[in-house]
């Protein structure tokens, strides 16, 4: 029986070796095994001590004072008991808020994240639900600048949903050639009009809506694909088997395992 | 060397309990927890009073769906709260250690550490089926090539086990 375990266990799996691996908002969004809360320093930490996580993904928001937080939701109420959005909240006041969880742990200021190295991909969150409104791009910028100049040895992708702001996001004055801007296209969104802009270095997809042929054809424009929303080790391997330049994972062990 | 150190330890035990003229149970399970599903094994032996069981496992997902082999040892004290027509009921504190090599290409060994409390209600005579509730802590450890030093990390934990026991002799 054990004999039969071990031989199970060592099958050999494919090699992947040109995909990268970015964990979801840290260590993973929304996930039962995870240790710390999404987008806070540990979990971001914890991510990127593992050996084959590449880099993480976090989501970043811009407080009433103009400074970039790490949150995930529109709202502070569940994760962090605070009935408003960052957009809307004080620096003052958000940094005395914790998250709803066992480790206690208090929001990130963008500007104190440590990358050492690895790479990023910035989720730049652009809507102020609360107030139904686009946040200041100029602010955004400024904040976005300081981190880069910060991490200049980090590949760090800008990404947005939001067309107007790609052009922006190129001409940032950093001095950093690894940033890589990003769009995440709309379900209805005809990918091959978008996938001419040459302004998009890179496209980022949701598993269940981008296939093998689409992530080849953007590839073979100079352009890359990464997947997201890829939690079960089922859905790491079918994001794998689409060969995308990043794949970012809910369960970074998992994947990490699929991988090696 | 750690998990080696402990499977040592239970090959001991199991000596120990073969010379006991107590009665003698196996007792068999699935246990789900944060990270897995554990089918386990394990002999249980009364020694002053209090019911001791060790025992071996691995981890379903990791082993078999991800063919990463993830061994667990176990021990398990328990204490009789309640004995009631065939019914019984044990308060009990379980320390599971559980591994796995997270990426081949190198030998970063992740060890979760495991110490909960809990319950086990069992029905039957020669024969019992249990559920065994349980909640803690659970320590992740392992050494990271990239910040060059151990990594602890602690969190809540909760785990969850079904199965049956036989008496041995």
């Amino acid at each position: 029986m054990l004999l039969l375990i071990f031989v199970v266990s060592c099958n050999k799996n494919e090699s992947f070796d040109t995909i990268q691996l970015f964990g979801h908002a840290g260590n993973g969004l929304h996930i039962s095994n995870s240790v710390y809360h999404d987008n806070s320093e540990n979990s971001i930490k914890l991510a990127l001590s593992q050996n084959g996580c590449d880099g993480v993904e976090v989501d970043v928001q811009l407080s009433k004072d103009g400074t970039a937080w790490l949150f995930h939701d529109e709202n502070l109420k569940i994760e962090a008991n605070l009935n408003a959005c960052i957009n809307s909240s004080t620096d003052e006041e958000i940094s005395h808020l914790s998250y709803n969880h066992f480790n206690d742990e208090k929001l990130l200021k963008l500007k104190d994240l440590k990358l050492n190295s690895k790479s990023i991909v910035l989720d730049i969150r652009h809507a102020n639900a609360c107030e139904n409104k686009v946040v200041e791009l100029k602010k955004m910028l400024n904040q976005l600048e300081l981190f880069c100049e910060n991490n200049f040895e980090s590949e760090i992708y800008l990404n947005t949903n939001n067309l107007y702001w790609i052009s922006y996001l190129k001409s940032l004055s950093v001095d950093n050639s690894k940033i890589q801007i990003c769009y995440s296209p709309s379900e209805n969104e005809d990918l091959d009009i978008i996938s001419g802009n040459f302004e998009i270095d890179a496209f980022l997809f949701k598993n269940n809506e981008i296939t093998k042929e689409k992530v080849e054809s953007i590839q073979n424009k100079g352009q890359k694909a990464l997947i997201f929303e890829v939690r079960s080790p089922k859905g790491i391997r079918s994001a794998l088997k689409k060969n995308p330049n990043v794949i970012i994972t809910d369960d970074l062990k998992a994947a990490i395992i699929e991988k090696y | 060397m750690k998990f080696y150190s402990l499977f040592f330890i239970f090959l001991s035990c199991l000596n120990l309990i073969s010379q006991e003229s107590k009665p003698v149970t196996n007792s068999n399970g699935l246990r789900f927890n944060k990270n897995d599903f554990f089918l386990e094994s394990g002999l249980n032996f009364q020694y002053n009073k209090l019911n001791h069981e060790f025992g071996l496992g691995f981890g379903i997902n990791k082993t078999i769906f991800q063919s990463r082999f993830s061994p667990e040892v176990f021990y398990v004290l328990k204490t009789n709260f309640k004995s009631q027509n065939k019914f019984n009921f044990q308060g009990l504190s379980s320390y599971h250690l559980n591994l796995f090599n997270v990426n081949r290409n190198d030998q970063e060994i992740h060890f979760f550490n495991e110490l909960l409390v809990g319950f086990q209600l069992s029905y039957g005579e020669k024969y019992k089926v249990y559920i065994q509730p349980e909640a803690g802590i659970i320590l992740e450890s392992f050494h990271s090539d990239f910040y060059k030093k151990v990594e602890n990390h602690l969190a809540f934990n909760y785990s969850a086990k079904i199965g049956f026991i036989y008496y041995v002799r």
